[in-house]
């Protein structure tokens, strides 16, 4: 037994030691991609387009002057708003943002990237070397994955590796690191799918927890409203667009979500005046337009991104 | 508690401390000990489970010990079909109950357009019921046959049925070979500690590097595949297959190293089975409690092979398999899973050449034959399409999945390959080890090699944590 414990005991002082170095390695590393200058984009972008899958699937900022599209499939408003200072921050020439912005975005069905045990690390380690310390509290969830992620996020223990390697090794290697390069970087994403399935599903998801209605995300409304005084305190105009869904999805957001959703619109019209609100919820389009209930495709994708250029927006 | 949690490393110091250097003079205070911290480890899910599996080892401590001192024949018989009546029966409740409801509801309203209005009741299935009530019919056949005497000490009995290394997912322990431990005084021994804390790494890297990891990819593809190409589906599959390997097998290997550090021996659960050959040495390899389980206690009873026609053997097949894929969950998909295996299994048994490949592929070899790695790669194939019925959620799902397969899009290069390289690195660590019990089994490597192999793997689970699922065959 002796011997055993002797023998663990060294193993354990080896790991620690191991552990130790590279968290000093890598927290450099880390440092060294996180800086501002590798956030920078096209001095001539002057509009940037965040959220989730719906400002993803609908806006090409091919088409749309100066833009650039970075939405990123299932993105929180927590994540949307730390993305977002980060990149204010490395580039001052943006006058535009714009952001989808629907009501099942302030549903706490978007929590479930934050809180359930199978979602939180995927989101956690794509987003974690954002976060400030209010931002993880702001995470914060009883589970392992959390506890685990929170102590390499805390303790520079490296992360997920699949999504930083192309960074790690950019900068071991001295080459300029691109924004695309970064794991909550997304793009447009054009799909010439059409695929109907079951129109409970993604209204299960948004809005409804085994069965029961779910309330209002008091997480995702404090880091919106964060977003849009970011926007104001940095004079940019700030540009919500709501992406057309089915009628048949529609149709079926509770009546909650709906009314609630009317009331923060009108509260950050009354707030926010510069606050430009567009909605193509219930724009007419042919069912050929939808690559599901709640996403066009690209035939839709062409008609709103064509629409938003008609908007009071100066792109320049 | 899961083994790859922060309180099961807090639990196992406190047990193993206590265990080894303060009740290690006394065999009784050790089992006691065993029995309260499994009690403990099960319970840390849901107490309620409690009641459960203390019905289940009392009702059958009780029929054994009265089985056993009873000399009619015909009451033995009737003890011994009490036991099979309340375990199975409890098990049809809380794993099948609703699952059958439903079915005869659905069919009676298919033929006759009203239901039969059985009701489903709102239960939680208790996690590992199917592994430990496996274990004690284990017990009570055993001793209704004289191959096993009746435990006289309630509380070794209750610490063997709730041995917590291997309560919740096997292996699926025998009586036999796990009982006669808990009466002999065990001593702690060095290399097979160090042994059994190697397993543990390896079980916990597989686990937590590959079956996690790969399981993340495995959900996107099942859950729409209607988005993804021919060719990414197919990864999906073979994810699949990795992932369900990893994780149960992964289990098992923490599971044999803890009881190890213990100074217990259980059974080997895997045995490399995607180094297989055929179907029959398939199911040599995979889950061996079980498939002995069943061979020795539903197979052989049966008839077996040995059995003068042709269509009774094939009811001997079908009807284990079935079985076998029932035992998995209450879902058509698993019957049907069943269904194919036996199906691809029964040729082979009906020409005598389910046992051709006893010996293990490339013996003596470092690499296999050519021929060898065409029947490996033909039954991974096989085995793999069969998961897809095994991981969809309806054999509809299955069949959409395996459609959206075979489409042009196959012929492209699929992009989600993030779980390639160390599912590689777990191909060539197996492949050398395929004669040992596990892959840093008795490395030859000098010191600083095995330390360095160690560090990395934990340097990886280190990486590769946070992202962890929840072991798939506890829902069994």
């Amino acid at each position: 037994m002796n011997k055993f414990l002797r023998q663990i005991s060294f193993f354990l002082v080896v790991i620690i030691v191991i552990i130790f170095i590279s968290a000093y390695f890598y927290g450099n590393l880390k440092n060294n991609y996180l800086k501002n200058k590798n956030f920078k984009i096209n001095i001539e972008t002057t509009t940037l387009i965040l959220g989730d899958s719906h400002s993803q699937t609908t806006f090409d900022d091919k088409k749309i002057p100066h833009s650039k599209n970075i939405s990123f499939h299932a993105e929180h408003y927590i994540f949307t708003y730390f993305k977002l200072l980060k990149i204010l921050s490395a580039n001052p020439q943006i006058t535009n943002v714009v952001l989808s912005f629907g009501p099942h975005n302030i549903s706490q069905g978007s929590d479930i990237s934050l809180f359930s045990s199978q979602r939180t690390s995927r989101s956690f380690a794509r987003y974690f070397m954002l976060l400030d310390a209010n931002g993880v509290k702001d995470i914060y969830s009883p589970s392992q994955n959390w506890r685990i992620n929170y102590l390499k996020w805390k303790y520079n223990i490296p992360f997920q590796l699949k999504l930083e390697a192309k960074l790690i090794i950019k900068v071991l290697q001295q080459k300029e690191i691109k924004l695309r390069d970064y794991p909550f970087i997304g793009s447009f994403h054009s799909s010439n799918k059409h695929v109907f399935k079951d129109v409970s599903t993604p209204i299960k998801i948004h809005y409804y927890s085994n069965g029961n209605e779910l309330k209002k995300s008091e997480i995702a409304l404090k880091y919106f409203y964060k977003i849009i005084e970011l926007c104001d305190e940095n004079n940019i105009k700030l540009i919500l667009v709501n992406t057309p869904q089915h009628k048949e999805y529609r149709n079926l957001i509770p009546q909650y979500f709906v009314s609630y959703y009317k009331k923060t619109v009108y509260k950050v019209s009354q707030l926010y005046p510069n606050v430009i609100y567009i909605d193509y919820s219930d724009y007419q389009l042919s069912d050929s337009c939808f690559g599901d209930y709640h996403h066009v495709n690209n035939i839709g994708s062409e008609i709103i991104t064509n629409e938003l250029l008609k908007s009071p927006i100066n792109y320049k | 508690m899961k083994f790859t949690s922060f309180e099961f490393i807090i639990f196992f110091i406190i047990v193993f401390t206590i265990y080894w250097f303060v009740f290690k003079n006394s065999i009784r205070k050790q089992n006691v000990l065993i029995l309260i911290s499994s009690y403990f480890f099960y319970g840390y899910w849901d107490y309620r489970f409690l009641s459960l599996i203390f019905i289940s080892s009392l009702l059958d401590f009780l029929l054994a010990k009265k089985m056993q001192s009873e000399d009619n024949e015909n009451r033995r018989k009737g003890m011994l079909i009490i036991s099979l009546i309340s375990n199975i029966g409890m098990l049809g409740v809380f794993k099948y109950y609703n699952f059958f409801s439903n079915s005869f509801n659905e069919m009676y309203q298919n033929l006759f357009g009203n239901d039969l209005g059985f009701v489903t009741l709102n239960l939680i299935l208790p996690i590992g019921i199917s592994f430990y009530t496996f274990q004690t019919l284990s017990y009570t056949i055993d001793v209704y046959r004289q191959k096993l005497k009746a435990s006289n000490d309630p509380i070794t009995f209750f610490a063997y049925v709730s041995f917590f290394p291997q309560l919740v997912a096997g292996p699926i322990e025998r009586a036999v070979n796990l009982l006669p431990q808990f009466e002999k005084e065990r001593f702690f021994d060095y290399d097979r500690a160090k042994d059994g804390l190697r397993q543990i790494l390896w079980g916990v890297f597989k686990k937590v590097v590959i079956a996690d990891n790969v399981g993340t990819y495995v959900d996107q593809f099942y859950n729409n595949p209607e988005l993804y190409s021919g060719s990414n589906l197919a990864l999906g599959a073979f994810y699949f297959a990795f992932q369900i390997y990893c994780d149960f097998s992964g289990y098992s290997d923490i599971a044999i190293g803890t009881a190890r550090m213990f100074g217990f021996n259980l059974m080997k659960n895997f045995n490399y089975p995607y180094f297989s050959r055929d179907i029959g040495e398939f199911w040599r390899r995979w889950h061996i409690s079980l498939s002995t389980w069943f061979r020795d206690y539903l197979y052989i009873p049966l008839g077996g092979s040995k059995v003068d026609s042709k269509a009774r053997l094939f009811f001997n097949v079908l009807t284990i398999f079935i079985v076998s894929g029932l035992w998995h969950g209450a879902n058509w998909t698993f019957i049907v899973w069943g269904f194919l295996n036996a199906m691809l299994f029964f040729p082979s048994i009906l020409t005598g050449r389910n046992r051709k490949y006893l010996n293990t592929i490339g013996d003596g070899n470092r690499f296999p034959s050519f021929k060898e790695i065409s029947k490996m790669f033909l039954t991974f194939i096989m085995v793999n399409l069969l998961w897809i019925f095994f991981r969809a959620n309806t054999v509809s799902d299955a069949i959409i999945y395996i459609s959206n397969i075979f489409v042009e899009s196959f012929f492209t290069m699929p992009t989600k390959l993030g779980g390639i390289p160390m599912i590689v690195l777990l191909i060539i660590m197996e492949w050398r080890s395929r004669t040992k019990n596990h892959a840093l089994e008795n490395l030859q490597e000098k010191r600083f090699i095995r330390w360095g192999g160690y560090i990395s793997l934990i340097m990886l689970i280190i990486i590769f944590t946070g992202e962890e699922k929840v072991f798939i065959y506890f829902q069994f």
